[in-house]
């Protein structure tokens, strides 16, 4: 008999401080990477302080360590933000389902990432980049409410030194510095800026709630994306994450089961209950 | 395994459940306490109240205990070390027997099962519910909050039940439906006789008061419907509903112990809580008590039937006669059936 509810120990092998209260949790599992899908996520926890969901955030294919980024914000992910390097965190997963790159290959990809939502997009953003050959011109547009809430500052010019790619970093009004030299201006505002057609394009958006429904709406409506050539993902209440708790679910539809990862198209079908 | 079918006196009934009890077997029936009536271990026949229509909560934590430890755990030094919870499960319910539930608290068992193995197999419940022997007893007079023939069943049915007892004229008929009833009569056969199908009395023609399929049609395209939102005004969230439920499973994950051990369990949660889906952001796709009833509807009556077959209601009204808001389930369905 197997324990669907029982988790690994993974061990804490890099520690990224994001901003104030966010950072990157690097693991190895055997020294190691995890077999996983970019989209995919897993119960994370501190032993003892309860279970947290994450969407994985690094590319699957950077085998040494995979990586999660958080909040510290309830009891759970105050208990994993107190871990240091060589501590333990328990993982079960990978859950759910994943960006189909089958259907991204040879074309123009758009990342638009908004907050802590970037965390899901930098990983199919990454896996993409690993094999940058398979695919047309790659925009990533990823916007904050400030500057100090920008994640993963520390490696946005390693994703402007591939080729053909373009990285435009944004804060909302009022949250930039006066040595600032990015964009000012919320990302659905700025995403209507580009110069983007929806023609051979997949558009990957992930982020609050409001910003989806913009930046959704501009690329549908301002730049003819088909809906189902825009992806994305709902990030609902989970527990198990095995289909069982029962509170996940959007109509007939379990997030982590059938999701996380949804076309706009298949949004569409869905009823207002995410 | 094809039905058998055996007649048992009143007198004999009562010397096969005091002879299993005598063969440490744990019988859980409808049992008298504190003014009310619940499943509980009954050391003989007569502490089963078999006269009440149905116990207060339903058998459910017998398949689905209330708390169940999925993990221990402890610390030394810097190491952790996790105990599988699963192992302490093994052999659950091996001994034990339900006597004198009703076809409706039968009838949750396998529809929850559904639920707990769907893709991912859920061994806490799977080893809980393979074990588990069910002898239930036909209703005779099902009252104004039961509906079970609406939903699939009937006072009468067999379904997930291992022996269905039926009484006539005294004595009692033993539909036996699996072999795990079989196994559990047989060390007392000679207290029954074999009897063919003919001789048990039929089942009598319960009537609907409407069809749960609409109730379902209604669903499939009401939504946004104001319905929800006028109807469950008075709902106080308590969530009675459902933790009186039988079908009802939905649970939550939590860790508790202190700084050397402790273990993580699971509990009964219930969808009538705002923080059943509340994001960490403060976000709430459920935010109204209007919101949170109708997704007890939809997975009722149209989520789960569209994931398996039949419903995840067994008509028992549980619900309903518990509500401190008299918020009548039946009447719930009956009315969308209604509007469709």
């Amino acid at each position: 008999m197997e324990n669907i509810y029982l988790p690994k120990l993974a061990e804490i092998k890099e520690i990224i401080q994001e901003t104030a209260d966010t950072k990157t949790i690097r693991l190895t599992i055997d020294g190691g990477s995890i077999d996983f899908l970019p989209g995919q996520f897993g119960e994370f926890s501190f032993i003892g302080e309860g279970e947290s969901t994450f969407g994985f955030s690094s590319s699957p294919l950077r085998k040494e360590y995979f990586e999660f980024s958080f909040r510290s914000s309830g009891r759970a992910t105050t208990g994993i933000n107190s871990l240091n390097q060589g501590d333990k965190i328990a993982f079960r997963g990978p859950y759910g389902n994943y960006f189909d790159t089958s259907k991204m290959k040879g074309k123009d990809l758009v990342f638009v990432g908004g907050g802590i939502g970037m965390a899901p997009v930098k990983s199919i953003m990454e896996y993409c980049l690993d094999e940058r050959d398979d695919y047309g011109k790659i925009t990533i547009l990823y916007g904050a409410r400030s500057v100090g809430d920008l994640l993963y500052k520390g490696i946005f010019d390693e994703w402007k030194k591939y080729k053909n790619t373009e990285v435009i970093i944004t804060v909302d009004p009022g949250g930039e510095t006066p040595d600032w030299t990015g964009k000012v201006g919320f990302v659905p505002t700025i995403l209507e800026q580009l110069p983007l057609k929806g023609e051979n394009s997949v558009a990957i958006v992930c982020g609050p709630p409001i910003m989806i429904k913009f930046a959704l709406k501009s690329l549908e409506e301002k730049m003819g994306f088909d809906k189902s050539d825009i992806i994305t993902t709902l990030e609902n209440r989970m527990k198990c994450g095995l289909g069982k708790c029962g509170r996940c679910n959007v109509g007939s539809v379990y997030v982590c089961k059938d999701g996380p990862v949804f076309t706009a198209k298949e949004l569409e079908s869905l009823p207002n209950d995410f | 395994m094809e039905e058998k079918y055996f007649e048992i006196s009143a007198e004999n009934l009562k010397k096969f459940v005091d002879s299993i009890i005598a063969d440490n077997f744990e019988v859980i029936a409808p049992t008298d306490k504190d003014g009310d009536t619940f499943y509980g271990k009954i050391s003989r026949f007569e502490e089963a109240n078999l006269d009440i229509l149905l116990p207060k909560m339903s058998y459910k934590e017998y398949l689905l205990p209330k708390t169940e430890t999925l993990l221990e755990y402890s610390f030394s030094g810097v190491d952790t070390e996790i105990k599988d919870g699963l192992e302490a499960v093994a052999g659950a319910n091996e001994k034990r027997v339900i006597f004198g539930g009703r076809p409706c608290d039968a009838g949750a068992g396998p529809i929850m099962e559904k639920v707990f193995n769907w893709d991912y197999k859920d061994e806490f419940f799977n080893e809980r519910f393979k074990n588990l022997t069910i002898v239930s007893i036909a209703c005779e007079k099902p009252d104004n909050y039961c509906f079970c023939t609406e939903m699939q069943l009937s006072p009468e049915s067999s379904y997930g039940s291992d022996i269905l007892l039926k009484k006539a004229e005294g004595k009692y008929f033993a539909v036996v439906t699996s072999e795990k009833g079989l196994n559990l009569i047989e060390p007392y056969i000679n207290l029954f006789k074999e009897t063919a199908k003919a001789q048990v009395p039929a089942d009598k023609d319960w009537k609907k008061l409407f069809e749960i399929e609409r109730t379902k049609s209604f669903l499939d395209k009401n939504f946004e419907h104001n319905y929800f939102q006028d109807r469950f005004l008075s709902c106080i969230g308590c969530g009675v509903c459902t933790y009186t439920c039988p079908t009802c499973h939905c649970f939550d994950i939590q860790d508790e112990g202190n700084l050397k051990e402790g273990r993580r369990i699971r509990n009964w949660d219930s969808c009538q809580f705002g923080v059943f889906t509340l994001h960490t952001s403060g976000h709430n796709p459920r935010v109204t008590q209007g919101d949170r009833y109708r997704q007890r509807l939809m997975h009722k009556f149209k989520i789960y039937s569209e994931k398996f077959d039949k419903y995840l209601c067994v008509g028992c009204g549980r619900c309903s006669r518990n509500c401190p808001e008299d918020i009548d389930i039946k009447e719930v369905a009956k009315d969308l059936a209604d509007m469709a």
